[in-house]
């Protein structure tokens, strides 16, 4: 098992290091005087001779290469030239936010989701599996902002029963900050429930035709137990690991969210980075949110691993 | 007519799709004929409701809200259009080489592995606040994100080709290197790549509108469904029209893309299809069972 984590873990170092290289090698190879850009038209060139030199811009490119893995190694990502404070520091706070929302949503988006998959698939209603599936597609393809947008137009000018906007601290008074983010949460949560049910549903269809199933029914054992048991359990494999998956778009979708509903989230945080032209607090950003994905990705393939002896296998030769 | 495009043709959501996309397209064409001027601001005809004149009413900057969706339609469609034609070359010229080069294909897969597990809006924004705005790093940076599955799949069609007796027999009777690629590697990708492709142009116009309704897609002179949508926030208490039908346009688009492509990926894969015959036979047992009670 613990080899089986270790593969994983090196196999997932692309994801941080493709992202992180990329803005390396873009802010550095493209036309124009970052220093500049950063600071605006009107700094004095004493100003940006000395940001030049604290970002290392004037070494050759190797020399800075190499500063800059020893600093993303240490986890310095400098200051923020904007909020004029530690790019740690403004990312964790940020992320606390975030990750309450992403919780928030998931637990919606889990327990919605395969839930209605596995019903799809098992009832015997034509009509309502149809349904289900029409609906799976248009929250596919709905875009999560509209969708924030419409449950603005229906809870704040129709019925008020959430909040529509802002954000209360957690340590500020722990039930009203649940009962502020309770819009987000089930806009990003119901739109991931579309792509847990899908998998969900083609899991429990695919899994209620395979030869254990057959093998179980010859044998007698109830179907009842069969598909809560068996059927339900195999079928979950491919669910939990889209759940990893589902947790890179609702990344994604915090960005947007946050925007909507004036959330002082990571999302919003990367947003003005990206606004304000912020080098460091970019890297910052992106640097956290690859890590997290990363160990996220990582207690996924554990889970599947103890739901499915197979994978634990499967790497040993 | 192959088994497969007859069994495209009869699949109900696929034809909607069809039909949802095609709309969207004639009247991302026909936007100078069938609208007015999407640059013709109109102060004193701010917010309007929908009425004769204005079908859809106007936004807050008193231009017509049809006209900016007919010219949103062009704009986001020519643009992700253009994205995926990009990422199509270059996913396949990267895929192809792949195939055929060991020490290349080890790295790049795992840069595409890389790139793939990332979320794409996360990149794509990053990549702008590096570039700076325009509709140059926008395109490159969506086109980048679509570059991974388009490799990935080409990858695998060449490397199953690369040992198939067809192509050994080729070899020995003296083929190119490029007569290979365009008799076998192609054709053999090309089923998924299409599905790739709709798929992917469906999470472009996504990407545009979301990127739009932040700010930092299109400039802001290029009529846009994201920019539309970001107004309408704003005015959400007075002009829900604003907020409602740019909305649905993003919607109907990308619910079209997305009907085509698992129409064609359960048309060409036969363990789609075999899924697609197992809720079938579902469906007849549960027939058969309300016939019998």
């Amino acid at each position: 098992m613990l080899r089986y984590i270790l593969g994983r873990l090196l196999a997932m170092i692309p994801t941080v290091a493709v992202p992180m290289v990329l803005l390396f090698l873009l802010l550095r190879l493209t036309p124009g005087d970052p220093a500049v850009v950063m600071l605006g038209e009107d700094a004095s060139v004493e100003q940006i001779e000395a940001l030049r030199e604290e970002m290392g811009l004037n070494e050759p490119l190797i020399v800075q290469f190499v500063a800059w893995l020893g600093r993303m190694a240490t986890f310095d990502f400098g200051s923020s030239i904007f909020l004029r404070t530690d790019v740690s520091s403004a990312v964790l706070g940020a992320a606390a936010v975030t990750a309450q929302l992403a919780i928030f949503a998931m637990l919606i988006a889990v327990l919605v989701g395969p839930l209605l998959g596995a019903v799809a698939a098992t009832s015997r209603s034509r009509m309502l599996d149809k349904a289900m599936v029409v609906g799976s597609t248009v929250g596919i393809a709905m875009p999560t902002f509209w969708l924030a947008i419409m449950g603005i137009l229906a809870l704040g000018v129709g019925v008020r029963i959430f909040p529509v906007s802002g954000y209360v601290p957690l340590t500020h008074d722990f039930w009203l900050s649940w009962y502020y983010l309770a819009l987000p949460a089930i806009v990003l949560g119901v739109l991931e429930a579309a792509t847990l049910f899908r998998y969900a549903r083609n899991g429990v269809l695919d899994t209620k035709h395979q030869p254990f199933v057959r093998t179980a029914q010859a044998m007698g054992i109830p179907s009842r137990t069969i598909t809560g048991q068996y059927v339900l359990r195999a079928a979950l494999v491919p669910v939990v690991t889209v759940i990893g998956l589902s947790f890179a778009s609702m990344l994604g979708g915090a960005v947007v969210t946050e925007k909507v509903f004036s959330i002082p989230g990571l999302g919003a945080l990367l947003l003005t980075a990206v606004e304000r032209r912020d080098y460091p607090l970019i890297e910052g950003c992106i640097f956290f949110i690859a890590v997290v994905f990363v160990v996220v990705n990582l207690l996924v393939d554990i889970v599947c691993a103890l739901l499915d002896p197979r994978i634990r296998f499967a790497g040993k030769d | 007519m192959s088994e497969q495009l007859r069994s495209f043709l009869r699949d109900p959501a696929a034809m909607v799709g069809v039909a949802l996309v095609a709309l969207m397209v004639a009247i991302a064409l026909a936007a100078p004929i069938i609208s007015g001027d999407p640059h013709l601001l109109d102060p004193r005809m701010r917010l309007q409701a929908p009425s004769s004149e204005h079908p859809l009413g106007t936004d807050d900057m008193g231009r017509d809200l049809w006209t900016m969706i007919a010219y949103g339609a062009q704009s986001s469609l020519a643009i992700a259009g253009a994205c995926i034609v990009l990422a199509i070359i270059i996913g396949f010229v990267i895929g192809v080489t792949a195939g055929y080069f060991k020490t290349f294909d080890a790295i790049m897969m795992r840069i595409i592995d890389g790139m793939m597990a990332f979320p794409n809006i996360i990149l794509v924004l990053s990549l702008v606040g590096v570039l700076g705005r325009g509709i140059g790093p926008l395109v490159f940076g969506l086109t980048i994100v679509l570059i991974p599955p388009i490799a990935r799949v080409v990858r695998a069609a060449a490397l199953g080709v690369k040992t198939s007796a067809s192509v050994e027999s080729a070899r020995a009777i003296g083929a190119s290197d490029g007569w290979i690629l365009a008799r076998y590697v192609a054709p053999e990708s090309a089923s998924v790549l299409i599905v790739q492709a709709t798929m992917g142009f469906a999470q472009t116009v996504l990407s545009i509108a979301a990127l739009s309704f932040l700010g930092i897609g299109l400039p802001p002179d290029v009529p846009s469904w994201g920019a539309t949508l970001s107004a309408a926030q704003q005015y959400i208490q007075v002009a829900w029209w604003i907020a409602v039908f740019p909305g649905i346009a993003i919607l109907l688009t990308v619910l079209g893309l997305i009907l085509v492509g698992d129409g064609l990926r359960d048309a060409m894969d036969p363990r789609a299809r075999r899924l697609l015959v197992l809720s079938k036979m579902k469906r007849i047992a549960a027939r058969a069972e309300k016939v019998e009670a």
